[in-house]
């Protein structure tokens, strides 16, 4: 009985072992895409993290954010257009806009 | 469900990094090292302070997995571990688990907070529950979750921008590294009775 019991762990934590393995080849493989493009904007994102990320000036982004110069807040882009009273679609369509129309590195 | 995580993370910061690894210490499913990531990415970002983060990081997880010793070992732990250890079926298996973590019972808890960290909340319970020397859990235990708290706040740092595939990558060669270690175990063990009931 106990014995059986073992077995079917053994097989249970070797399948798991191939399954996460696969998972983890999966994952690299994507992520190494080079035809992958940059990540999405998401509404999680902040200000300077957005700016950092896509390499967008300072300046741009608080013109798109409608924020003062000097302005850098933690919040993300949800809570940004929120206050506005925009849909973080919009906000995040125009930050795309901008990426797009850069000249590709 | 990642993206709402995130959200938290830089919505209200520290706090939710610290509830995340406190709550990883219970077994819930939380996924405290994409958010140690986020924190170190928004740290390199600077939206966060890099040492506030590892500080945060680093008391939930310590906390959490106090809480899960002190719980195991004084609150009922012990007696349940005393009546599995008399019932036949499950006797040499807890027996042999138990002169395991006596001879590497350090390393154990020290490899079980980083690289096999699903393990960890349990090996708490058991280091717990077994009475293993509290000095010599504490101690391994500061050591595996600076290890941690290092690692991934340094990955989220250095590789901010991607740090959603970064997880997902880690998250599942973390998964193969436990699943494989369990099978190896079980698989001595399945071999070591085989050849006793000969």
């Amino acid at each position: 009985m106990r014995r059986k019991a073992m077995l079917a762990g053994f097989a249970i934590a070797a399948a798991l072992t191939v399954f996460f393995i696969v998972r983890a080849v999966y994952f690299a493989v994507f992520w190494m895409d080079p035809e992958r493009g940059l990540h999405p904007v998401e509404p999680w994102m902040t200000p300077r993290y957005i700016g950092r990320t896509y390499d967008i000036p300072r300046e741009v982004l608080q013109e798109i954010l409608q924020l003062t110069p000097g302005e850098t807040p933690r919040i993300p882009l949800e809570k940004l257009a929120d206050q506005r009273g925009i849909s973080v679609q919009a906000l995040i369509e125009e930050i795309e806009a901008v990426i797009e129309a850069r000249p590709p590195r | 469900m990642t993206d709402t995580l995130l959200l938290l993370v830089s919505d209200y910061g520290l706090l939710v990094i610290s509830l995340a690894t406190l709550l990883s210490c219970f077994a819930l499913p939380m996924p405290s090292s994409l958010m140690m990531m986020a924190g170190g990415a928004f740290a390199a970002a600077g939206d966060l302070v890099l040492w506030q983060v590892c500080l945060a990081a680093f008391v939930g997880a310590v906390a959490g997995d106090q809480t899960g010793y002190v719980i195991a070992r004084h609150w009922g732990g012990e007696r349940l571990w005393g009546w599995l250890r008399s019932r036949r079926a499950s006797a040499r298996l807890l027996s042999q688990a138990e002169a395991l973590l006596e001879k590497r019972g350090g390393w154990a808890v020290y490899l079980t907070r980083w690289l096999f960290s699903p393990l960890g909340p349990y090996v708490n319970l058991i280091a717990g529950a077994t009475r293993m020397p509290w000095r010599r859990f504490a101690l391994a235990d500061l050591a595996g979750e600076v290890t941690w708290v290092t690692v991934y706040v340094t990955l989220g740092y250095v590789f901010g921008t991607q740090i959603e595939e970064l997880s997902d990558t880690l998250g599942s060669v973390i998964g193969a590294l436990t699943a494989g270690m369990v099978t190896l175990l079980l698989g001595r063990a399945l071999w070591a009775q085989r050849r006793s009931a000969r």
